[in-house]
């Protein structure tokens, strides 16, 4: 049997600062935060076991099913219209016109800016008097808004009139902060479309052009389709990423954050707020699990099925 | 392309930019008008008189000077780090083979799927019994490793034949020496791609020196920030001022590593 | 040369070494004073310390209560806790279940002479330090709430003192209103809602710790509240401490505030007569006391713990309070304090003081139990926040925050 060359040994040897590190800092803590989930945890430390018993709160709870509710309206919301615009701006971008690589940088920059600074403008311009937001609506002739300090529903403010619970919709606050995340992300699902475009063959298009096809036509019957894969990772990354949105609540919203009225609290500000605001370290472990289980079905999902079909690496 | 889709393509993505552009443009503006201009309605568009102070003046009310010094440290340490636990596990699941490395890297690749806000609670617990709270050291030695980066150099330096590393140390040359020598100036095109994006995410970073830090003397250039919104939520021009200082360096490195930037994203999936 | 450097440093050592307390018990005290309340305690402290050579009390002050409360939960899980700490009520009952702090009930048994002298203390303190039935910690810094009035302004309209109850208060309000000026301001605070909510007879909790604030009582609290913003206009809100600075610029005619604003208030030279006042009542006479009591780290060694004990029973002397409430503002924990010279004299200088004091007879806290300070702050969030802020219905709104109240206090 020839002996190798390259020692197994060394290989291993190689690997173990970041397995240290990996094991401390990323394993170590994801069995810590199950342990606490089961206590009763408080500022004074562990208190006593209670073992399902905080998620059993947490599931009667009326807070957690509002952060679940505001989570799961913010990503219905951003999802969509992150990716239909940045599909379309894509399909703008595509073409080998001069200065093109001028305007896909320029729609990168929110995405490389610190989301502070950016919830800082954005909450200026969202400013019921003195803000770009209003200023905008008075040009169109539309009504002033209250934005980040509206609770009501905005589908209540667009029809006028009281709508049943169910029906009123997330709140004016919640939706302006769907505004600027789907402005801030624009150019980072832009840059993946832009892949996807790219991997689609010229020849398709020509074929079709010479068949006498309309734009709509190719978009619909080549563009579209070819697609898909794309589209579906997209519509993963953008869900994963904005059910885990905490800066700009904390940032922009109340006071207290999450407001108002609870309308803009989110799962992980609600992870933040019971672990920080209220030493409940327990029941916060337990929401953590919770958000954790969500996400890593999405992420299942997201590799093992789309992201084969995308990338061919 | 006829001429009048040409127009029409240019004037769509014009508006786009504009869109994506004006908020930074209203927050420039804004730091450089004066307290009572900035509260004007209807607003103005140009500043009437370049009210250069304010910058100043912010560094003033805030040690954002105190904050970069504390950014810089925990960028640099980190980018340390992550260099060198990328290098060399990069370099060894490339070139090295041995029992368990499928497992290995697999549960590496788990490690990437772990969405960050699970890490807050027990990372403070945790840190809190190292008693590293309101140091450095919870600020860095977590982000010491990076796995996206390790798959990234990994796949660089799989672009090397091994029969030239084993060539190599036939020839005497041991495997730190190959590895410094010549296969890490061989990716230095990945290496270039992981300092940008762990710098830019170091200076980003949010949420975990929120949560890790109290004394105002330690905190992140963006942590001070923050704080520096709740303080002076009214003080618009000054607030202003301060984002764009913040901003800066970021868009600096951006216009310079554009192209790099952005695909550094693309492959590694990461927003702040 | 390397002979004069080590001469050096043995002379360095040895002066620094006379420094050192080397046999003396060390008792580190975390507490969050600062500025000239950080001052009055180390002064005291270092009185202390140098008039016995047996025990040194290392005082380290953590800035704010913020930075306090992160440090003692670091510190418990990172086994490094200090000997003793300044500590809330809310605090208490976490550390008290977790088992990090030893009631001091436990020095007292072995200290028969402390029996008499507990008795010495105001009721309340003894109440508001007793969690679950055992005494777990000493009072430290308290305060009660009192009422501070612009007394040149109050003249100007024909007003010699201060109203007693809370119905003259609105009509005295609406008085001091004119113009710009308004009567009064504040923040939104639960201290400000539970002082009108108990002189109106109502509750926060019952004995069956069910939240009880949205009864008749509580309505009417609230609304009193929210009318004299929206209906009579005689108060506007701020945020924070605002009102205070609103106070001493000489917008507004009074404000809400504790026995420590006085010297607070003194300090920034005010333009005008400055008066001090106990809180009105209506149906019934009532007074909270704030701030902070002193617990025991059990993991401390035996030596300090009780070299900490010999302290706090220092501190918590009728002499020693005395002055720390002379120089602080905050009130004597003992009633002998009060018969002293000193105090007495204090009463002459400085009018209100002795009647600001006296409420401590009548003073009751916040209730003592877990979650509660989870609880309020959903009192303030739910109701409080949205009836002053938002100007919902009073009803309504406290409702809600006694649902929510009830069901967080249920999970502790």
């Amino acid at each position: 049997m020839r002996e190798k060359v390259l020692k197994p040994y060394v290989g291993v040897l190689l690997l173990v600062p970041a397995i240290v590190i990996l094991l401390i800092f990323r394993f170590y803590p994801l069995l810590y935060v199950l342990r606490v989930s089961f206590y009763k945890w408080g500022m004074g430390g562990p208190e006593r076991v209670v073992w399902f018993k905080n998620y059993l709160t947490i599931f009667r709870d009326n807070f957690f099913y509002q952060a679940l509710g505001n989570t799961l309206w913010y990503v219905v919301l951003v999802v969509p219209l992150s990716l239909f615009i940045s599909m379309f701006l894509a399909i703008l971008l595509n073409n080998k016109l001069r200065a093109i690589g001028f305007f896909r940088t320029t729609y990168f920059l929110p995405v490389v800016t610190s989301i502070v600074a950016i919830s800082i403008v954005w909450k200026w311009i969202y400013h019921p008097e003195l803000g770009l937001a209003n200023y905008l609506l008075r040009l169109l002739h539309i009504p002033p808004q209250n934005w980040l300090a509206e609770w009501r529903g905005i589908f209540e403010i667009i029809s006028g009139r009281k709508l049943p619970v169910g029906l009123k919709g997330p709140s004016l606050a919640l939706f302006s902060l769907v505004i600027m995340s789907v402005w801030k992300g624009l150019g980072y699902n832009i840059i993946i479309y832009l892949a996807g475009l790219q991997n689609i063959p010229r020849s398709y298009y020509e074929a079709a052009l010479i068949d006498g096809a309309s734009s709509p036509t190719m978009f619909a019957r080549i563009t579209w389709p070819m697609l898909t894969p794309t589209t579906f990772y997209v519509l993963i990354m953008t869900t994963i990423t904005s059910f885990q949105v905490f800066a700009p609540v904390w940032l922009m919203t109340g006071p207290p954050p999450g407001g108002p009225l609870g309308t803009t609290n989110v799962l992980v500000y609600s992870i933040f707020d019971n672990a920080f605001n209220f030493s409940r370290y327990g029941y916060a472990s337990a929401l953590s699990m919770i958000l954790f289980l969500f996400i890593l079905t999405l992420t299942v999902i997201q590799k093992k099925v789309i992201e084969p079909r995308v990338f061919y690496e | 392309m006829s001429r009048r889709r040409a127009l029409l393509v240019y004037i769509l993505l014009s508006i786009g930019m504009i869109i994506s552009v004006l908020p930074f443009y209203w927050m420039i503006t804004t730091a450089l008008k004066t307290p009572q201009e900035a509260v004007q309605f209807p607003p103005t568009w140009i500043p009437h008189h370049f009210q250069w102070s304010n910058f100043a003046e912010a560094m003033r009310v805030a040690p954002f000077g105190r904050y970069f010094l504390n950014t810089i440290i925990i960028a640099v340490f980190s980018l340390a780090g992550v260099l060198i636990t990328g290098i060399l596990a990069g370099f060894s699941f490339a070139f090295y083979e041995f029992k368990g490395r499928e497992i290995l890297f697999l549960s590496f690749l788990a490690v990437m799927m772990v969405p960050m806000p699970v890490y807050i609670v027990p990372g403070y617990l945790i840190l809190a019994s190292f008693g590293w709270l309101d140091t450095y050291l919870a600020l860095i030695i977590p982000w010491t490793v990076n796995v996206f980066s390790i798959f990234l150099l990994r796949q660089h330096f799989k672009s090397i034949p091994t029969a030239l590393f084993e060539a190599a140390i036939i020839d005497g040359c041991s495997p730190f020496g190959f590895l410094m020598k010549i296969a890490v100036p061989l990716v230095k095109p990945a290496i270039i791609t992981v300092t940008i994006f762990n710098l830019i995410s170091s200076w980003n970073s949010f949420i975990w020196p929120l949560v890790m830090t109290n004394r105002d003397s330690i905190r992140p250039v963006q942590v001070g920030l923050a704080y520096f919104m709740q303080e002076e939520s009214t003080n618009y021009t000054l607030l202003s001022a301060a984002s764009t200082i913040v901003v800066i360096p970021v868009i600096i490195l951006f216009f310079i590593f554009q192209r790099r930037i952005m695909e550094s994203y693309m492959r590694t999936g990461i927003k702040e | 040369m390397k002979r004069i450097i080590l001469a050096l440093f043995i002379i360095l050592t040895l002066t620094g070494c006379k420094k050192e307390r080397t046999n003396r018990v060390v008792v580190t005290f975390w507490h969050a004073m600062g500025g000239p309340l950080g001052r009055a305690l180390d002064q005291l402290i270092d009185e202390f310390n140098s008039m016995q050579d047996s025990i040194y009390v290392n005082s380290i002050s953590m800035g704010n209560y913020n930075a306090l409360s992160q440090k003692i939960m670091a510190s418990i899980l990172a086994r490094k806790t200090p000997t003793i700490a300044q500590v809330y009520e809310s605090w208490t009952t976490s550390l008290a279940r977790s088992g990090a702090i030893q009631p001091v009930e436990d020095f007292i048994k072995k200290d028969s002479s402390f029996k008499t002298q507990l008795e010495d203390f105001f009721p309340v303190f003894i109440r508001d330090n007793t969690y679950d039935s055992v005494l777990y910690t000493l009072p430290f810094n308290k305060s009660v709430t009192a009422y501070f009035y612009n007394v040149d302004m109050f003249k100007k309209k024909g007003i010699d003192k201060f109203p007693e109850t809370y119905t003259e208060l609105l009509e005295v309000s609406k008085k001091l209103t004119s113009g710009d000026t308004l009567a009064t301001a504040f923040s939104v605070t639960v201290g400000m809602f539970e002082q009108l909510l108990y002189a109106f007879g109502g509750r926060l909790l019952d004995e069956n710790r069910n939240p009880v604030f949205d009864s008749e009582a509580g309505i009417k609290a609230l609304k009193y509240l929210q009318d004299m913003l929206y209906k009579y206009h005689v108060a506007h809100l701020t945020t924070g401490y605002q009102h205070q600075d609103e106070f001493l610029a000489g917008r507004v005619a009074y404000v809400m505030g504790t026995s420590v604003s006085y010297a607070f208030i003194m300090r920034q030279k005010p333009t005008f007569t400055l008066g001090m006042a106990p809180m009105p009542h209506e149906v019934r006479k009532v007074c909270f006391i704030m701030g902070t009591n002193i617990a025991i780290f059990r993991r401390s060694g035996e030596k300090e713990k009780r070299a900490a004990w010999t302290f706090i029973k220092w501190f918590t002397s009728p002499e020693i309070q005395a002055r720390w409430a002379l120089a602080t503002g905050y009130v004597p924990v003992r009633r002998s304090a009060v018969n002293l010279p000193e105090v007495q004299k204090r009463f002459k200088e400085v009018p209100g003081l002795k009647e600001v004091w006296a409420q401590l007879d009548y003073a009751i806290t916040e209730p003592v139990v877990p979650g509660w300070f989870i609880g309020r702050k959903l009192l303030s969030q739910l109701s409080l926040e949205p009836a002053l802020r938002g100007g919902m219905d009073v009803e309504e709104v406290l409702k809600r925050g006694k649902l929510e109240v009830a069901r967080a206090l249920k999970q502790e």
